[in-house]
C-alpha cells in the first residue's frame, strides 16, 4: 500500500511542478477567512468614525502625530484583565507625550450609548469610536480584543498585534514586554520599530453575522 | 449525537442516578463555577501503576452546548488550552497530545480551531522503577483554557488522581481512552512527500496533496501554532479521492522563518456531526537544499 502510494505521490510531485498553484473553481477556504489586513510599512487605511460624544474622528486629521488604535470590548474578560494591568495608564503616559490613542469598538451589538457608558465605567479618557458595522475592523483585520495598531507621523502602519506577551495574564509584572510601549519608545526616539508584528491575543471581535 | 457520545451520556446519567458505582479512587472533577461552562477531570488508562511501565493520563473536558474551547493553535482569536502536570518525583510525562480539532467559523470571517461537547487531551507518563508496592501516588494537573460562546470566560481547574502502585497495571477506562486515542491525528512522517514548496515573498508557498480512500465531503487545513509566522490563502481543491491544498506562510513583521517545521493538521469528514479524521504533517519552513547545507556546515 505504501509503495503504490509513494508512486502516486512522486507522479503528483512531478506533475505539480508545471501546474499553477490555484485554479478557477477551487473550493477556496480562504474566502471564509479574514484577509491579512494592512501591511507593515504601508499607509494605514483611512477611516472616519463617530466617537462616544457624536464627534466624527478622521484618521487623516492626525497626520504629523503618532496614532495608536486599540480595539476593545468592555465585555471581554481578557481585555478587562489587560485594563487591570494598566491599559488606561499606558494610554495616559503616551497621550501626555502627544500620541493620539483611539479606542475602537467593533462589537455589532454595541451602540454609542453602550460605548459612552463603558468609557465612563472604565475611566477611559480618550475617544471611543463606534465601528459596530465592523467595516473598519475588517479593513484592519482586527480579530481580537485587545488588538493594537501603531501608525507613525507619516500615516504608515509600523506595528500591529498584541498589547504584550502576556496572553494568560500569568507573568510577573517585571517579566512582561509591552510591545506597544516598546514601539512608541522607539518611534519617539526616531528609531525604527524593532518588532513590527506579533500575534494578537484576546476574545474574538464580536462582528455581526 | 454519535454512538460514543450517546454511550457517554447514558453512563453519566446512570452514574448520576447512583446506579453505577464510581471507579475506586475516583478523580476530582471540578464542578462548573457559576457561569463556568466547562469542567475538567483527570483519568488514567490503568487502575494501578507498575513501576517503570508507561501509562496514559487523560484530561477530560466537558463543554456545555454551544460553547467551545481552543486547540493548541486557537486560530484568529481565542487562547489555547494548556495543561501543566505536577507528578511525583521521578515520573516523566511526554508532550500533551491534542485530538483532531474542528474548524470553528465565527461571525466576521474569523476562523478558529477547537472543540465542542467533549475532548480529552492525552499524555504518556513513565513512572520510575523504584516505587514501593502498595504506596499511593498522586497525579496532579492544572488546566487553563478560554471557553467561548457569544461571550468568552477564562477557565482553569486543578485536577488530581490517586493511583496505587502494584506489580501489575490492569487497564481502566478502556473505551474512553480508545475513543480519544483514535481521535488523535495520524502522523504522516517523513518519506515520500506529496508536498512542494517554493520561496514566496519573505516566506514560502506550499502545495500539499492528500490521497483518500473514498472522497470526503469536507476537507480543511489547520495550521499549527507559531509566534513567528502567519498562514494565508489556504485553499483546498477536491478532485475525486485527491485533495490539493495550497497555502502561503509569511513571517510576522520583524520575524524570520523558523528553522523547525510546524506541525499542521488536515481534517476530513463526510458530515459536520461526525468527528473528523485527522492527519498531521510537519511542514518545513526552509527548503530541503538550505536545510541540508546548514546540516553540512554544522549550523543548527
Amino acid at each position: 500500500m505504501r509503495k503504490s502510494l509513494a508512486a502516486v505521490f512522486v507522479v503528483a510531485l512531478v506533475g505539480a511542478m508545471t501546474v499553477a498553484f490555484a485554479r478557477p473553481g477551487d473550493k477556496d477556504a480562504s474566502k471564509g477567512a479574514m484577509a491579512g489586513g494592512p501591511a507593515i510599512g504601508k499607509p494605514a487605511p483611512a477611516f472616519a468614525l463617530q466617537d462616544q460624544n457624536g464627534k466624527t474622528v478622521n484618521l487623516s486629521d492626525n497626520t504629523g502625530k503618532v496614532v495608536v488604535l486599540e480595539w476593545f470590548n468592555d465585555e471581554c474578560p481578557i481585555d478587562m484583565r489587560v485594563y487591570d494591568d494598566g491599559m488606561n495608564e499606558w494610554a495616559k503616559k503616551w497621550t501626555d507625550q502627544g500620541v493620539v490613542w483611539l479606542a475602537i469598538d467593533s462589537s455589532s451589538t454595541h451602540d454609542t450609548a453602550h460605548m459612552k457608558a463603558a468609557g465612563e465605567k472604565l475611566k477611559m479618557d480618550r475617544p471611543i469610536l463606534n465601528d459596530a458595522s465592523g467595516k473598519v475592523g475588517h479593513e484592519y483585520a482586527a480579530t481580537n480584543t485587545p488588538h493594537m495598531y501603531v501608525i507613525d507621523q507619516q500615516g504608515t502602519l509600523v506595528y500591529k498585534g498584541a498589547i504584550d506577551d502576556n496572553p494568560r495574564g500569568n507573568k510577573a509584572k517585571g517579566e512582561v514586554t509591552n510591545y506597544v510601549d516598546k514601539a512608541l519608545t522607539e518611534l519617539m526616539a526616531g528609531k525604527p520599530v524593532s518588532q513590527p508584528e506579533t500575534k494578537a491575543y484576546g476574545c474574538t471581535v464580536k462582528y455581526g453575522k | 449525537m454519535n454512538e460514543a457520545m450517546r454511550l457517554i451520556a447514558v453512563a453519566t446519567l446512570l452514574l448520576a442516578a447512583g446506579l453505577v458505582a464510581p471507579p475506586p479512587r475516583a478523580t476530582n472533577a471540578r464542578p462548573p463555577e457559576i457561569g463556568g461552562k466547562v469542567s475538567a477531570e483527570l483519568r488514567s488508562d490503568v487502575s494501578s501503576i507498575q513501576p517503570g511501565k508507561p501509562f496514559t493520563l487523560g484530561v477530560r473536558f466537558k463543554i456545555a452546548p454551544k460553547w467551545h474551547i481552543y486547540w493548541k493553535n486557537p486560530g484568529d482569536s481565542g487562547i489555547s488550552t494548556e495543561v501543566k502536570f505536577d507528578l511525583p518525583p521521578g515520573f516523566k510525562v511526554d508532550e500533551l497530545r491534542f485530538p483532531t480539532p474542528r474548524v470553528l467559523r465565527l461571525p466576521g470571517q474569523i476562523t478558529c480551531y477547537g472543540y465542542e461537547g467533549e475532548v480529552m487531551l492525552l499524555a504518556t507518563v513513565t513512572p520510575p522503577e523504584g516505587l514501593s508496592s502498595g504506596s499511593v501516588q498522586k497525579m496532579k494537573a492544572r488546566a487553563d483554557w478560554l471557553e467561548c460562546e457569544e461571550a468568552c470566560v477564562p477557565g482553569n481547574a486543578d485536577v488530581t488522581l490517586e493511583l496505587p502502585v502494584s506489580d501489575r497495571a490492569p487497564p481502566a477506562n478502556q473505551e474512553l481512552f480508545q475513543v480519544w486515542s483514535q481521535r488523535m491525528p495520524a502522523h504522516m512522517g517523513p518519506g515520500p512527500w506529496p508536498l512542494m514548496s517554493r520561496p514566496s515573498g519573505k516566506g514560502r508557498a506550499y502545495e500539499l496533496q492528500v490521497h483518500w480512500k473514498g472522497a470526503p465531503k469536507i476537507v480543511e487545513f489547520i495550521p499549527g501554532p507559531s509566534d513567528d509566522v502567519s498562514f494565508h490563502d489556504i485553499k483546498v481543491q477536491a478532485d475525486g479521492n485527491k485533495s490539493t491544498i495550497t497555502f502561503r506562510v509569511e513571517p510576522l513583521g520583524g520575524h524570520t522563518m523558523p528553522t523547525s517545521p510546524i506541525r499542521c493538521v488536515v481534517i476530513a469528514s463526510n458530515h459536520e456531526e461526525v468527528p473528523p479524521t485527522g492527519l498531521s504533517f510537519d511542514i518545513p519552513m526552509a527548503d530541503a537544499a538550505s536545510l541540508s547545507s546548514s546540516k553540512s556546515s554544522g549550523k543548527p
